[in-house]
């Protein structure tokens, strides 16, 4: 067996052409405005899974004001952001389209282009980000009236929140960098990302805030990456992470980015491996 | 001059896991893996001068994907070397990437949803092709393919003619030195075929690309190779001119005679006896048409259309070449099976 450089990107001055990054997302939002109908579908499940939150929690708060600690006021607007931010987030385009190229052998395309895959992928996932961002704007004022939004807790609280909203966001990429990368072994992965969209989802805290997780599971939760992608940086924003704690889960999201990039970069190695040896 | 394509004794083994039949071999399959090794790639060496046009031709299965793939750098051969413009292509895939160009004729790298102007737009970034450079490129290919019409329609609306001519362009825009084309002309109509062949023409004639041509239409190969590399069971079993080629497996020549009315006695069509005609024989005649089949070496056209005319009233004339596609059936079907 020869020697195998691996994995591309050896050739660092070739690395970052942001020019062509800028088309990969030009691009992506093409095709968004083209499948507008789709967005703006799963834009309208996420205003009735709002809806219906704020109504199910508001009949749990009937009769107090405050449950765990927790006051109503401040759930409604979790709710709210958690659910727009892991749309806005999470779109399983990318993962699908990974999915794609690997099952119709077309990443043989992307082994002969000058620009990583890993590259070429993450500004597919910031073009997708952009797109679905492009859609909540005008759908705010809907969004104010189905949920309910307020101001961050204070500017402090807003300033950590976006700080940490980022962190939350190359988690993510990288969750999802991982799960299209299954493709390589699987061929398929269209069960896989359902489940893993409704894991990620529940263990996120995008459905009930991680407060009010009983024990064991609670436990399991913080042992996951997905609370640091939607329940820190919206728990931030309404004030009920603050202090040492808002910072140990700023820390606990560097140390996700760092340990996932690690697993993504060996994965990737080894998904080339299988497609350089064993052939597409 | 240093070879384009260098190409030593390239060995390519690929693991197969053995299929067991049947629901308890399927069990069994999950637990004791057995696996084969095929060799799809066995031993084959060849060099490519810049600014050839070379057909790399084999029958289904003869490896001919596979060393394509080793040649981009998409594949890691088990054992052998290839050096492409003096780099090894998956040791240094990038910079591989920047001069050459590939087509699948089974595959497109156009962005499926998005108008093929923007396919272009983006290739023309990710290779850092300067802005003019692009736009003439992009100005010429249009012209030479007849893209106007539909370049800016999304590719999935595009026929298979239409989307081909998209990825051939989209090949040539950065002009790489050396254009990999792995059955470009699969599934087109004449038109779209012979707009293919002009502009693959045009681009070793007048850029000087290196071409690597895989396809199974040998009328590609008669029309824009001067040499081929054939190969079959991941072997070569021929390096060299197309013509040689021709004279090699298929030395005879075919007159066609149409003898004249006047020679039916009695209703009957004579018989052209071949004992008198030196080197040839009749292949077939019927109805006052003969097929006669001589060796253009042995027995000069001439002498044998004379000898045909003076003891037959003639009608009409003509001699039939070989074709490529005679010759490689006759070679194909001469192969040893290969248990």
């Amino acid at each position: 067996m020869t020697a195998i450089s691996l994995p591309p990107g050896s050739s660092r001055a070739l690395d970052r052409n942001f020019p062509a990054y800028i088309e990969i997302v030009r691009g992506r939002l093409k095709v968004a405005i083209a499948y507008r109908q789709n967005s703006l579908f799963l834009l309208a499940i996420v205003v009735v899974q709002i809806f219906i939150l704020k109504k199910v929690w508001t009949a749990l708060y009937a009769h107090q004001t405050s449950v765990s600690g927790v006051d109503r006021h401040a759930l409604l607007v979790y709710l709210t952001i958690a659910n727009i931010q892991g749309w806005v987030l999470q779109d399983p385009t990318v993962s699908r389209y990974m999915y794609e190229r690997v099952r119709q052998g077309l990443v043989a395309f992307d082994l002969v282009r000058p620009s990583g895959f890993i590259q070429q992928m993450f500004a597919q996932l910031a073009g997708s980000t952009l797109s679905s961002m492009m859609f909540v704007l005008p759908a705010l004022p809907i969004i104010y009236f189905a949920g309910t939004l307020g101001a961050p807790a204070s500017w402090s609280a807003a300033g950590v929140y976006v700080a940490s909203l980022a962190c939350g966001y190359v988690i993510t990429m990288m969750l999802m960098l991982i799960i299209g990368m299954i493709a390589f072994w699987t061929t398929e992965i269209l069960g896989l990302t359902m489940l893993y969209r409704l894991v990620s989802q529940f263990f996120a805290g995008a459905l009930v805030p991680l407060t009010f997780f009983p024990g064991a599971l609670r436990v399991l939760a913080e042992a996951l990456p997905f609370q640091s992608t939607v329940y820190v940086p919206v728990a931030i924003y309404v004030g009920r992470l603050h202090g040492l704690a808002m910072l140990q889960a700023i820390v606990v999201q560097i140390a996700w980015i760092a340990g996932l990039s690690l697993a993504a970069w060996a994965m990737w190695r080894r998904a080339l491996f299988r497609v350089v040896v064993q052939g597409g | 001059m240093p070879a384009a394509i260098r190409v030593q004794d390239l060995v390519k083994e690929f693991q197969r896991p053995r299929q067991r039949s049947g629901f308890v071999g399927g069990v069994r399959t999950l637990f004791t893996r057995q696996y084969d090794s095929v060799r799809a790639v066995d031993g084959v060496t060849f060099s490519i001068d810049p600014g050839e046009l070379v057909g790399y031709i084999g029958p289904n299965g003869a490896g001919k994907s596979t060393t394509i793939k080793m040649m981009t750098g998409i594949l890691v051969p088990t054992s052998g070397t290839v050096e492409v413009a003096g780099i090894t292509p998956w040791r240094d895939r990038e910079r591989n990437a920047l001069q050459i160009g590939v087509v699948f004729g089974q595959r497109s790298q156009l962005w499926w949803d998005l108008p093929l102007i923007d396919s272009f737009r983006l290739i023309g970034k990710l290779y850092r092709v300067p802005q003019a450079q692009y736009q003439r490129n992009v100005d010429r290919f249009v012209d030479m393919l007849d893209m106007h019409e539909f370049l800016e329609r999304p590719v999935r609306q595009l026929s298979l003619g239409q989307r081909m001519r998209g990825d051939l362009a989209a090949s040539m825009l950065y002009e790489p030195r050396i254009l990999y084309l792995d059955e470009p002309t699969i599934g087109l109509d004449v038109v779209a075929k012979e707009s293919m062949r002009t502009f693959i023409e045009e681009m070793n004639r007048e850029s000087g690309t290196t071409i690597v041509l895989t396809t199974h239409d040998l009328a590609d190969v008669e029309r824009l190779c001067a040499r081929i590399v054939l190969i079959d069971h991941g072997r070569v079993l021929y390096d060299g001119g197309v013509e040689q080629l021709k004279s090699k497996y298929a030395p005879h020549r075919v007159l066609v005679v149409q003898l004249g009315p006047e020679a039916v006695r009695d209703g009957r069509w004579p018989t052209i006896d071949d004992a008198f005609l030196a080197g040839a024989e009749v292949a077939e005649q019927a109805d006052g048409v003969a097929r006669i089949r001589f060796e253009t070496a042995r027995t000069p056209v001439h002498d044998l259309i004379a000898a045909v005319n003076a003891r037959y009233p003639v009608a009409d004339l003509s001699i039939v070449e070989p074709d490529l596609e005679g010759v490689v059936r006759q070679i194909y079907g001469d192969r040893v099976p290969v248990a």
